[in-house]
């Protein structure tokens, strides 16, 4: 059995396109809340309410699990799904974490598929859904130069979140999806490009005025 | 002091252990119980109530109110109408002990947020 990649891009961009997400850094957490079925709880909240300690509940989970874990509750044909996330993590790492977890639910993982698969699709689905594909193929089409800098300021994504986004294997979404994607962020790209000409002109003296700012610094 | 915690102090009085052998039996700091016991700490883990009920045998779920054919209670002993999983990387591989615990965190969870899960959902259906 293959993690089906295509599926988890398709629905990643579908998600962009029904939650009506014209702008970046894509924020996971409106999305997941108003999904029926889903309640998503900090770490915290779940200790205080069992009047556990946080790091105890932490801890029970796993090592590999500090970030953030989906649970799922199956009855009388109902699916309800539990989102426990780190809050007090860097917003880029809750940013992504929360992504992968909205994966595993818009993916409909219930936990019988083997675990290696259903995380290669719920990374991927993060992954096209925080740095949209046709987003940056507008902004190359524009002739902005796609660095890890570029990306990282426009997505909200660090370093590693993007260096595992060029591992990801090719997918081949409906062309009609990633128009409806790439028209969707069209006036955030006009915008993006029309601030960049502005800023071009600041550049330097903000550079400067910085360094004398840090010159009177002292710790 | 609240009426569990009474009731708590009262079944351990009249089982004649002491604090030493209670917190063998359940493999809990002696302190902690004392804590419990006097109610200086209102809210127990509910791994560690349920241990504690154990060995004084007492109820834990009539002791929480939990009716007996609660579908998600998470004290049960017996296996639930609902199913709960964890998809969280490496949790089979964790030991069984810590993974059932983790799974009645999880399950105690959804059922105290049940109402919340009805209403979510109700309240799609109707639009």
């Amino acid at each position: 059995m293959e993690p089906n990649y295509t599926r988890a891009a398709s629905l990643a961009l579908i998600t962009l396109n029904t939650n009506h997400i014209t702008a970046t850094p894509v924020s996971p957490l409106p999305i997941l809340k108003h999904i029926p079925g889903v309640l998503v709880l900090s770490f915290e909240s779940v200790a205080g309410e069992l009047g556990m300690d946080r790091r105890c509940v932490m801890d029970m989970f796993g090592e590999k699990n500090q970030d953030a874990f989906t649970s799922v509750s199956i009855a009388d044909g109902k699916t309800r799904y539990l989102v426990t996330y780190n809050q007090h993590l860097p917003s880029s790492l809750v940013q992504r974490a929360l992504a992968r977890e909205l994966g595993h639910i818009i993916l409909g993982h219930d936990g019988s598929l083997p675990e290696d698969i259903r995380n290669d699709e719920a990374r991927c689905f993060a992954h096209h859904l925080l740095v949209p594909r046709p987003l940056i193929h507008s902004l190359q089409a524009s002739g902005l130069r796609i660095t890890v800098e570029a990306l990282g300021s426009i997505t909200g994504c660090y370093d590693y979140c993007l260096s595992c986004m060029r591992k990801q294997p090719p997918v081949h979404v409906d062309p009609v999806l990633n128009r409806a994607v790439r028209d969707q962020f069209m006036p955030y790209i006009h915008n993006y490009f029309e601030f960049q000409r502005y800023a071009s002109h600041h550049d330097s003296s903000a550079l400067a005025d910085f360094g004398s700012y840090m010159e009177g610094y002292e710790e | 002091m609240d009426n569990i915690q009474k009731q708590l102090l009262d079944a351990f009085e009249a089982s004649g252990l002491t604090y030493d052998e209670l917190a063998k039996r359940t493999n809990l700091p002696k302190s902690a119980l004392h804590r419990y016991f006097n109610g200086e700490t209102e809210k127990i883990p509910i791994d560690r109530f349920q241990a504690i009920c154990r060995e004084l045998h007492l109820d834990a779920r009539a002791l929480l109110g939990w009716k007996e054919d609660h579908p998600d209670d998470p004290l049960s002993e017996t296996p639930r109408t609902a199913e709960a999983r964890i998809l969280a990387k490496g949790i089979d591989r964790l030991p069984p002990e810590q993974r059932e615990q983790a799974l009645n965190v999880i399950r105690a969870m959804f059922s105290l947020h049940a109402d919340y899960f009805d209403g979510n959902e109700e309240s799609t259906d109707g639009t």
